[in-house]
């Protein structure tokens, strides 16, 4: 089958990426890579286990040993869900191995000089009435240390309330009335209903999915500046050029690579179905998958559709401008600063959706892209934002498709000193 | 076949073709000649349709340059390349396909040229590997791919070595015998003259010689023989000759009114012993290098 000059260049740039060893590699290991960057620190963190040593100066002498039982009691609980077939992973708590020591009559110099030659963690000070303060004071090394801190906290407030419950001379029984606590279940509204879901995976989904869209665009739009350069520094653009239509040969190349690019998320979007059915147990029984709607996926496509197209269409012309890659980044940082700030503002938009700034930010079209579709992965926005939104973007991009065209006309054959402003506007002019 | 009339070009200030008036006629051999920066490029990317002239006409194939004929040209630029990662085969289809020929007869094709230009064992080798006459090689093979009607090749002959530069004037004469029109311009006079049939020299952006490469000698030939003997030129100096030592020879430019027998008579008689002789036609380059420096005076 003959095909026409534009259809030939996509067919060579698609099948090049393909092709690639880069391509699989990257398609195998990205979605590793973002795993790593999103949850493994925070998982890492949680079932890090340790010894610490707490030295526990105790004047009242029950504090301690109520202390000491608490762990003790912790310690069975959390060896007997470890053994538990039925347990999820995110039920199975590290094994935070705290020892108390009684240092009670110790002068604070001592505690201090232990803790300074390692042969303690930290130490704690009980006051005298325990059941009256406000606040324990709890010295150490390390306090970074969020884990151990937290479960000293934990062991304390514990113990504190076992004694409470004794001095009021409550049961067992109406002890552990007093003690039980709920667990706060969230539903995400949708259309047509409610699903549950963990705000602490879906922090993570909304995180991994934005983040993947983010790199995308930044990966395959870079592509795009590297391939111009290639065809311009070996010269080929010369035949090239004799073939296809300049206009033609930008966007055969951009909609080749952008062909790529899908077939990537194809193929993320086959496996993540794949193990949303369960083929993995750990990450289907953390809940941690992001479960994208169909609304959200079709999203997901045409943000970063319009996304990539943008970015790609001025690294055509970055590439054009130049004479090699070194020359060519320290401009395609220019291009590269409005696909990091959506990253910046991410947090602030996760928090408040429908802030003020978030609505006027997703509109801009050059953060559109990244930050409308963040807003509909958070709390989809009214449609008519959506709408509008859509179509400021998609006129930006038919603007820096004919801009960047003419750039990317008169570039590609251009060699020698770099264009300064006055010849980009005569070569948009031209 | 191919027609320029009055073609303009500049670039910013710098008139690049001050009106360039050239014909060149179907199934020959052209050679565009010039000194560097004489506007040789800029004509014949103005031909691909790679930039457009400033003003004037250009007809290719009785059409103007551009998409509708690309498919009929076959082009040679004069910086060429190739992807660096790019299996040899693939770039022939590539290019094969870029000129609407289908994939797998580009492939067929691709692979019996680059058999015939001994590269076979390249085809699926990456163009980095290849040196540079094999890349070069590989590159003429993508201009000829298709069949065009029309070969254009911008220093076809630069970076050869010289058993290269005689299989590629072997394939342009075959080509040319096939019917193909060739415009080829080159720095390679000695080699060129071998086998083109006709030329333009062009200087400052501005056709200053064309014609049949015979009749421009003819024009450019003084009165002049070439004759091998083992004695010196001082028993040459006859009818005001002037001598000149030529290769193996002497190259004896005779008085405009003198014919060459008289000389030679004279020679022979004077009991020179004269190894061969024959008329001493001016060599492309010695034209090139008369007109040129005439026209930069």
């Amino acid at each position: 089958m003959m095909l026409n000059s534009m259809m030939v260049v996509l067919k060579k740039e698609y099948l090049q990426r393909l092709k690639s060893v880069a391509f699989w590699l990257s398609t195998v290991l990205l979605p590793f890579f973002m795993v790593a960057m999103v949850i493994l620190p925070m998982l890492l963190m949680m079932r890090q286990e340790a010894k610490f040593t707490v030295a526990v100066s105790d004047p009242t002498g029950t504090f301690l040993p109520a202390m000491q039982k608490i762990q003790a009691d912790t310690s069975t609980a959390i060896n007997a869900v470890k053994l538990d077939p039925k347990a999820s992973a995110m039920d199975r708590q590290p094994q935070m191995d705290m020892t108390f020591q009684n240092a009670t009559g110790q002068k604070v110099e001592e505690l201090r000089a232990q803790v300074e030659q390692k042969k303690l963690d930290g130490y704690l000070i009980i006051p005298a009435d325990p059941l009256k303060a406000d606040a324990f004071e709890f010295y150490a090394r390390n306090l970074s240390n969020f884990a151990a801190f937290s479960h000293l906290e934990s062991i304390a407030n514990r113990a504190l309330f076992l004694l409470k419950s004794q001095s009021l001379k409550l049961n067992d029984q109406d002890r552990a009335f007093l003690a039980k606590r709920i667990d706060l279940k969230g539903f995400r509204i949708e259309k047509g209903g409610a699903k549950e879901e963990k705000g602490f995976t879906a922090f993570f989904a909304v995180m991994g999915i934005f983040i993947t869209l983010y790199m995308l665009i930044l990966i395959y739009g870079q592509f795009i500046m590297r391939a111009v350069l290639e065809e311009k520094t070996t010269r080929v653009v010369e035949i090239l050029a004799s073939s296809v239509p300049p206009f033609q040969l930008m966007m055969g190349k951009i909609i080749g690579v952008s062909l790529a690019g899908l077939t990537q998320v194809a193929i993320w979007g086959t496996c993540l179905l794949v193990l949303s059915a369960g083929a993995f147990g750990f990450i289907a029984s953390t809940g941690s998958l992001p479960s994208l709607t169909a609304t959200q996926l079709i999203f997901f496509v045409v943000f970063f559709l319009l996304g990539y197209f943008l970015y790609a269409t001025l690294y055509a012309a970055v590439g054009a401008m130049f004479n090699n890659e070194q020359e060519a980044q320290q401009m395609s940082m220019v291009v590269v600063i409005p696909v990091i700030i959506p990253v910046l503002l991410m947090q602030s938009i996760i928090t408040s959706p429908d802030s003020t700034m978030s609505v006027v930010m997703s509109m801009i079209p050059i953060f559109t892209p990244l930050l409308m579709y963040l807003r509909i992965l958070v709390e989809t926005p009214p449609v008519w934002q959506i709408a509008l939104s859509l179509v400021l973007t998609f006129i930006t991009l038919i603007g820096a498709i004919y801009v960047c065209g003419k750039i990317y006309r008169i570039g590609i054959l251009m060699y020698g000193k770099r264009p300064n402003i006055k010849e980009l506007w005569r070569w948009v002019r031209a | 076949m191919i027609t320029l009339k009055n073609v303009v070009k500049s670039y910013d200030h710098f008139m690049a073709l001050k009106g360039i008036d050239l014909s060149i006629p179907r199934g020959r051999i052209f050679g565009l000649l010039g000194p560097n920066g004489a506007g040789k490029t800029t004509m014949i990317r103005i031909l691909m349709d790679i930039i457009r002239p400033d003003s004037g006409e250009v007809w290719i194939l009785d059409t103007k340059p551009g998409l509708g004929i690309q498919h009929k040209i076959g082009y040679l630029p004069e910086e060429r390349g190739l992807y660096r990662k790019m299996k040899v085969v693939d770039h022939l289809v590539f290019f094969g396909e870029l000129k609407r020929m289908k994939a797998a007869d580009a492939r067929r094709k691709a692979l019996d040229l680059l058999e015939r230009f001994e590269l076979s064992e390249w085809a699926n080798k990456k163009a980095e590997s290849l040196s540079k006459g094999m890349q070069q090689k590989v590159q003429f093979i993508g201009a000829i791919l298709h069949e065009p009607e029309i070969l254009i090749l911008d220093e076809p002959f630069s970076g050869l070595d010289p058993i290269n530069q005689e299989l590629m004037r072997d394939e342009i004469i075959r080509l040319a015998k096939s019917g193909k029109t060739i415009l080829f311009s080159t720095h390679v006079l000695p080699q060129a003259e071998q086998f083109i049939d006709e030329l333009a020299l062009i200087n400052h952006g501005q056709v200053v010689l064309t014609g049949g490469l015979q009749k421009i000698k003819d024009d450019y030939a003084e009165n002049r023989i070439f004759l091998r003997t083992a004695h010196g030129p001082e028993r040459l100096n006859f009818r005001d000759a002037a001598i000149e030592s030529k290769g193996e020879g002497y190259s004896v430019t005779l008085p405009p009114d003198v014919p060459h027998r008289d000389y030679l008579k004279e020679v022979l008689g004077s009991g020179v012993d004269v190894h061969s002789f024959r008329p001493d036609e001016p060599s492309l380059e010695e034209v090139f290098m008369k007109v040129v420096k005439h026209d930069n005076r």
